[in-house]
Parts: C-alpha cells; structure tokens; sequence
C-alpha cells in the first residue's frame, strides 16, 4: 500500500483526525508510501506540513455530492495512482461510500461500512439501534423546528445536540431554545435533544473487520477539556467493561471501518450509556498508536487483505496533551492550494 | 460505583504520591502517609491494623491523627473503593 489518501487535514483548536492517522502511519516502521492530503479548504493547516502530506489537494464540498467527488477524484488518481483514502470527517462518509464500488474499479480500496450501517449509528437512529442490541443510550428527542412542543418534553438539565456536530448542557428551557437556534443555524436540523445522565465520559477507539469483529480497541478518558469539551489531555485506561461494550456494538453492526464510541458510566446506576458511535478515527487516535494500537496502519493492513495480530486493547496510563505551535510556510504554497487546488511538496521544497 | 468494581488493588501508586486508577482514568495526589495507607490497604491489612500501627510511629497528638486518617479513609469510601 503505497500512496494514501487522508481527510480531514485541519488542525486546528477542535482538531480533526487526518494529521494524528498521518502520523500513526508515517511513524509504522512497516510504512513506507507517500500521503495524500485531501481538503476542502486550502487553509486546513495539516495541508500546509510537508512532515505530514507529500501532496495536497482540494475536493468539493460534500454538499456538491458523490459525482463531483468522483469526478475530482480520478483527477488526483490520474496524477497520484492512489491505492488507498481514508476519510476520515463524518458528514463526508455518505458520498465516499456512495463511490466505494467506483474507486474500486480504479483500484483505491476503502474500509468503510455499507450506508444501512452508517444510517444505524447515526445520532437520529441511535435509540432504536441501541434497543435492539440491549445497550442503553439517553433518552433521546427529534427536533425539526425552533418552536417545536418537544422542546418542552425533557427534563432538565438536557444536551442539545447538532445532527453532526455541537453538544452543549441546557440548564433552562430557554436556553435549550437559545442553543437549538444557534446550532441550526450552522448545522441545520434536525436537532437532537438528549436526557443528561450524570457520570463518568469515557471514549473508545476502534476498529471493526466488517464481519463482527474487533481488530483492536483503546480506550481512554478526558483529562482537560476545551470549551467545545474536546480532549485537551486524555489518558489510556483499561477498562475491560468498556471493552466488551465497544466489542457488542461492533459485533451487533458488523462494522466494517473505524469507530469512536462516546460513552457514559451514569453515576446514579453503574451503567454503560452510548451518548455517541462516531463513524471515523478520533483526533486522538495518536494516542492509542502511543500505547501501542496503530489502528490506522491495521486498517491499511485489512485493505491489503492481512489479518492483524489480535489487540490487546494498548497499555493504560499513556497521557497525551495537546500543545500549540506555529507552522511557517510560504504565501506561495497557500495561494498554489487556491488556484490550483493542489500542492506537491516534492516540487515546492 | 459500586466498591467491589473499582479494585483498590490495581491502583497505580507512584512513590511521589500519584495515584492512577487504570480502569477509569481517575487521578489523584496523596501524600507519602496516604500512599503508605493504601499500599497497606491493597497488601490486605485492615483499616484497624494500619491505624494501630501509626500511632506507634508517629509522636504526635492521637486524636489529630485518628482524623486524619479517618478522613483519608472517609475519601476512599466515598470514591467506592473501600466498604463501609
């Protein structure tokens, strides 16, 4: 597997995954293929590190659909002959697996779980599907207008969550109408209002064969928090309840891909809530490379038709911190981002 | 959560003080007598046992240190990792 392509290249205060899987793959002793930065703004600062990308390029914005992400994809292809993409932001998933069976045809191979399953763990679908499988989740409410009665109809405190994005605490209702405005406004609706259930945060990473199994799963819990509570520092834990949780829902999906389970342990019960199945890596997959899981360079692994040794879940007690620093580049190379939509280090250096 | 779910003895203690539950992520400080407290506690030895052995070694006013220890002890309760 020689040339991959990743996604989600922003590095920024809320950071997204590409540059942490960058890294997990550059540092595999094993990998030795060139990355591909794919982005959807030439200010998505991962774009800008030659440690990270061997070339850059821009891609539609999701909303312009699956045939005009094709279509800019065999352009890159053409000059990159990719073998592999990892995408790795959500509301992007849809179209990548709407082309799965095209960019196979090209020969880029994709680990990505059928559109049904990606529909099961979406945060609308979250309540039936946890059902089903006997997990709990919170109580869980549908909204698709600002001054809908449901408003009204959970208790408070309450989360008001975007379909994709944003979660924040309402301790008053209004407030939650204040929040439901505000995230609409970005995000649209529909917007998801969800019972607080005191406790516990923990996170999962893993990664699922597509037939039911748990190639390797690290979890961990928050140390600090940003104000969008996002991991600032997070440590490894082993916490093997947590992991029979996270192998029940991989199994119960058949999940065919990457996953971070967001959960919660309700201070009142003990019990293991799902608040969140993300259908991607983390931003802090890194940290499970660091105690010992490269989840993304399994993943590499499975397209190539390899079966990875059994996980063991990484060592616990491994801390990482976020910490910021300044990347310096030329005006040069953001403005060939903007004009040609595409930078190749290999030239500019 | 419950006591017997949070393992007294698979606490991480560092012998500067850090204590890391492994299971949940929880980390706390202590100083070097809590940490000799809860290394006693996850050898086996009881509350009593450990009391009694403190105030042989330590010169200081018993009723001062009957609270602080039992307050160390009332700490670990509340986090379930002793019983009552």
């Amino acid at each position: 597997m020689s040339n991959v392509a990743l996604t989600g290249m922003n590095a920024a205060d809320s950071p997204a995954p590409g540059v942490p899987v960058a890294r997990c793959l550059r540092e595999h002793p094993d990998f030795r293929g060139r990355i591909v930065g794919l982005a959807y703004d030439a200010l998505e600062s991962g774009l800008l590190d030659p440690r990270m990308v061997d070339a850059a390029y821009l891609l539609p914005y999701p909303s312009a659909g699956a045939g005009a992400l094709l279509e800019r994809l065999r352009a890159i292809h053409a000059i990159e002959q990719l073998d592999a993409i990892i995408p790795n932001l959500d509301s992007e998933l849809p179209n990548f697996i709407a082309i799965e069976k095209d960019l196979l045809e090209m020969g880029i191979r994709v680990w990505l779980p059928t559109q049904e399953q990606f529909s099961m763990r979406s945060k609308t679908n979250l309540p039936r599907f946890s059902r089903e499988l006997g997990v709990r989740t919170p109580r869980t409410w549908i909204l698709n207008e600002a001054d809908s009665p449901i408003l009204a109809e959970p208790t408070l405190p309450m989360v008001v969550k975007g379909a994709f994005y944003e979660a924040y605490v309402a301790w008053t209702r209004e407030q939650a109408r204040q929040l439901v405005q505000r995230i609409a406004t970005t995000w649209g609706y529909p917007i998801l209002l969800q019972e607080f259930i005191a406790g516990e945060e923990f996170n999962v990473v893993a990664l699922g064969d597509g037939e039911g199994g748990l190639v390797d799963a690290v979890c961990m819990k928050k140390l600090v928090l940003t104000d969008k509570r996002k991991g600032w520092a997070c440590v490894t834990i082993d916490n093997p309840k947590l992991l029979e949780f996270t192998r029940r829902i991989v199994s119960g999906l058949k999940w065919k891909g990457p996953m971070e389970v967001e959960a919660i342990q309700s201070k009142k019960d003990s019990e293991l809530h799902i608040i969140e199945l993300n259908p991607r890596f983390p931003a802090w997959v890194y940290l499970a490379k660091a105690a010992g899981a490269n989840l993304p360079y399994h993943l590499l692994q499975l397209l190539n038709g390899e079966r990875p040794a059994p996980g063991k879940g990484g060592r616990a007690g491994v801390v990482f911190t976020n910490y910021t620093t300044n990347l310096v580049t030329e005006l040069g190379s953001i403005s060939t981002l903007f004009t040609a939509g595409e930078l190749h280090y290999e030239k500019a250096l | 959560m419950p006591a017997e779910r949070k393992a007294l003895r698979n606490l991480a203690i560092s012998d500067s003080g850090l204590v890391f539950d492994p299971a949940t992520g929880a980390i706390a400080t202590s100083n070097s007598t809590g940490v000799r407290i809860l290394r006693e506690l996850c050898e086996g030895k009881s509350a009593a046992q450990i009391r009694e052995a403190l105030f042989g070694e330590y010169d200081t006013d018993r009723e001062v240190l009957e609270r602080d220890i039992r307050d160390f002890l009332a700490q670990l309760q509340g986090q379930g990792y002793l019983h009552e």
